[in-house]
């Protein structure tokens, strides 16, 4: 990609076919313009931060809205979770986290984290895809972000 | 001194001790001015006899005097005491003897061996003939003597004291016993030693065993732990990974369903519905067994719980979630019953739930929640006249993923009554049915009484 693109979305997903139907999702809904996949952890942090391949980028231009899949590797999401909200520069930026189940954890500890939303993935992906296409509705449209 | 007895002494004496006591009148006869000692039984004035020591002289020379000269004491207590230890002895002896692995000694106030019988006393390294006659504190080790003297002094004054102690590789339980006299006066001391090893060493093997069997149940809660802790994440995997294929089933049969389905002939379009409808299916499955294993392992909050307003929040959550409640459904009375709330809730949800659903196709159908009682025991039912079932399956009614009817029939996984099963268990209860196909079914439970609550 240009490291220079405007990127909106950030879809954060290590599944090649969860992304592409997760992208089709925002693609109908015109919202798929901005997004940028990246199926790795470790590339995702060099991306949010600007670092390595990234580290060209400019730095004023953040995602408007993190879609974040839990288990990735390398870098597990609830790490990157914690990076985001740790750094001043990266904080205002609405965290969905994205996940199989609602048994376990996860669900508590993203919310000690700071997500924004929390989207459990039911099997049915006419559900899903609704369900993150609002959520991608409101946090990039009707939400006001704080640096605007 | 008592009374003299009067007349002379040998007309007094006892007959047993006549002889004795003409003999040492002889001698006193015979041996002028010199006392001569005796000892013997005299007729008492008021008609019994008495011990009396003393000793007679013959005094018939002396001017003036012209007598025989009789001095003594009345000794039939000391005579007595003494008589009381030769009997007691001879009990002594026949106990200790008689008991194996013991010993018995008789010590007077001077800590003197009276007596020492039992085998126990070689095996303890003591010879019966170098203690006998003489003074503990004179044959016994200083070490040895240093550890009793205190409880003689302690049994001396009365007290009974018992201790346990190691000698020569044995286990020894001793007691050390005042015996008192009619005046409740310590006069001996009586030790009794018995050997228990054997009793100890049985003791140290179950103190051992029980160490043993308190490590190995730390295993194995230790392994059980681990099994549930390895179970736990094995639930949270298999609904994460086997949850993200099937999204994806669902998703790309989605795919060709929305933007394809022209391209499909009317079997294609049949192969997509059933892909999808299994993936559903499956996602269903696999949830319902998640619930499952977390319902037998959470933990249980004991409480009263009102089974009727349980009961009428079931219905209203049911009616809530668009099952429409039959207008042929009665709720009884129920009594309160002892259980953890959420998890009675979830046997009342699965069992009515499962009432409605079975007795669906009727037209008229009828459901009763009710309760019976027997032998002390409350019995909750749901009673419906719907399809019922074949006695002949009953015992495959309450396994997971069992269902008696066929997937067309009724909708399910057939985790509903296993997980009934479950929590009527975990209660210590028990649950079963009774059916006739076509007639209807009735589910019974029963809950036991928790006098805690």
């Amino acid at each position: 990609m240009d490291i220079h693109q405007n990127v909106d979305i950030l879809l954060v997903e290590d599944n090649p076919y969860e992304a592409q139907l997760t992208i089709r999702s925002f693609k109908k809904s015109n919202l798929a313009n901005g997004l940028l996949h990246i199926d790795d952890g470790a590339e995702a942090m060099d991306f949010i931060f600007n670092r390595n391949k990234y580290a060209a980028r400019n730095s004023e231009n953040i995602p408007k809205l993190i879609l974040l899949d839990l288990k990735l590797p390398k870098v597990g999401g609830l790490e990157i979770l914690k990076a985001i909200k740790e750094d001043q520069r990266t904080k205002v930026i609405p965290v969905i986290v994205l996940t199989s189940s609602k048994e376990g954890p996860d669900i508590k500890t993203s919310y000690e984290l700071g997500v924004n939303s929390y989207i459990v993935k039911p099997v049915n992906f006419e559900s899903f895809s609704k369900a993150v296409v609002e959520l991608g509705m409101y946090w990039m449209f009707l939400n006001v972000p704080p640096y605007n | 001194m008592g009374d003299v007895p009067k007349k002379n002494t040998v007309n007094l004496s006892h007959p047993d001790d006549l002889e004795t006591i003409k003999t040492k009148r002889t001698l006193s006869l015979q041996n002028p001015g010199m006392p001569v000692a005796f000892q013997g039984r005299f007729l008492h004035s008021s008609g019994h006899y008495t011990w009396l020591e003393g000793t007679l002289t013959n005094l018939l020379h002396v001017k003036g005097v012209n007598a025989m000269v009789t001095n003594f004491r009345d000794i039939t207590q000391r005579k007595e005491v003494e008589e009381k230890l030769i009997k007691s002895e001879k009990i002594y002896r026949t106990i200790a003897s008689s008991i194996p692995g013991s010993a018995i000694c008789l010590f007077d106030a001077d800590y003197r061996y009276l007596l020492i019988e039992g085998d126990m006393v070689e095996k303890l390294g003591y010879s019966k003939d170098k203690l006998l006659g003489n003074k503990a504190e004179d044959v016994l080790l200083p070490e040895v003597f240093a550890g009793i003297q205190n409880e003689f002094k302690k049994v001396l004054e009365g007290e009974t004291i018992t201790r346990e102690s190691m000698s020569a590789g044995y286990d020894i339980i001793s007691r050390f016993i005042p015996l008192k006299d009619e005046n409740n006066i310590v006069y001996a001391i009586m030790t009794v030693a018995i050997d228990v090893t054997k009793l100890k060493n049985a003791q140290r093997d179950i103190a051992e065993l029980n160490r043993g069997l308190e490590e190995k149940i730390n295993q194995r809660t230790e392994q059980l732990r681990m099994i549930n802790k390895e179970l736990e994440s094995f639930s949270y995997s298999v609904s994460h990974d086997l949850r993200a294929p099937l999204r994806i089933i669902d998703g790309f049969a989605r795919i060709l369903m929305e933007d394809h389905l022209q391209k499909l002939d009317e079997d294609g379009q049949h192969s997509l519905n059933v892909i999808m409808g299994s993936a559903q299916k499956m996602g269903q499955l696999i949830d319902d067994l998640l619930h499952f294993s977390k319902l037998g392992r959470s933990e249980m909050r004991m409480v009263k719980v009102n089974m009727d307003d349980l009961v009428e929040e079931v219905l209203r959550e049911l009616k809530n979630g668009g099952i429409s409640i039959p207008a042929g459904l009665k709720h009884n009375k129920l009594k309160k019953a002892d259980g953890d709330n959420n998890l009675l809730k979830q046997v009342w949800v699965n069992l009515i739930s499962n009432a409605i659903k079975y007795s669906g196709a009727r037209k008229d159908p009828l459901i009763e929640i009710g309760m019976m009682e027997k032998n002390d025991k409350h019995i909750y039912y749901v009673k419906d006249n719907g399809a019922g079932f074949d006695m002949q399956y009953a015992d495959k009614l309450f396994g997971v993923f069992q269902r008696l009817h066929k997937e067309g029939e009724f909708a399910g996984t057939g985790v509903g009554l296993a997980l009934v099963q479950r929590i009527i268990a975990r209660h210590g209860g028990s649950v079963w049915a009774e059916a006739k196909i076509n007639e209807g079914a009735t589910f019974y439970f029963t809950l036991p009484e928790h006098n805690s609550i």
